[in-house]
């Protein structure tokens, strides 16, 4: 039941919230330590103080 | 000066009382990127909620609104955390904060995981306007994670 609870958040604010930007990473699952396998995230940061 | 709330997710009751897990508000990637924002002087907050595993909105509420929320205010939330802001965000209509980050944003979307915390409200479809930009950050395999439940059962929400 929970499989498709976050890509399906995604679909629906997407959908319904005006002008929100989407950036798609390549295998990084939930954004976990254990799907990232390291605690730092740069693009974050970046994306933060751009 | 801008200040940051980046706001963890919500465990499984499992991984909340797990002596070998961290705190939620030091998991991940939380920790590294207060330092990062510390250090180029961003103000930045990790609110840790009690109980995170019962998503109740009062007890969230009350840990976020410990710290100010502006316009100078840049909110990150990862995956229920994400889901707290854009509630909070079309709750307060007249509030405007500076960037937000919806880091695998999760809202409940079939209503089968909480009570009283994402059902009872409606999104504000121009909130982005409020803001200096709302960004979701998503993974081409994030269900694919979630359904893996590597070591909890029901965790990473």
């Amino acid at each position: 039941m929970i499989k498709k609870a976050s890509q399906k958040t995604v679909d629906m604010l997407h959908q319904q919230i005006k002008n929100i930007k989407y950036r798609e990473f390549h295998h990084y699952g939930h954004f976990t330590y254990d799907d990232m396998q390291t605690t730092e995230f740069p693009e974050l940061l970046n994306a933060v103080l751009r | 000066m801008k200040n940051a709330i980046i706001l963890h997710g919500g465990p499984s009751e499992k991984e909340y009382y797990d002596p070998k897990a961290p705190s939620m508000s030091n998991a991940h990637w939380i920790p590294w990127l207060q330092g990062q924002l510390l250090k180029v002087d961003i103000a930045a907050a990790t609110p840790e909620i009690p109980h995170s595993f019962d998503r109740n909105w009062q007890t969230w509420n009350r840990e976020v609104e410990r710290f100010d929320i502006g316009p100078e205010t840049i909110l990150i939330g990862h995956s229920t955390g994400a889901g707290f802001f854009i509630k909070y965000l079309s709750i307060h209509k007249k509030l405007k904060v500076n960037k937000v980050i919806l880091v695998a944003p999760w809202l409940d979307p079939d209503h089968n995981r909480t009570k009283d915390f994402f059902d009872d409200f409606k999104i504000d479809s121009d909130l982005v306007s409020r803001t200096k930009g709302v960004t979701i950050f998503c993974s081409d395999n994030d269900q694919e994670s979630v359904s893996k439940n590597r070591r909890y059962a029901s965790s990473a929400n």
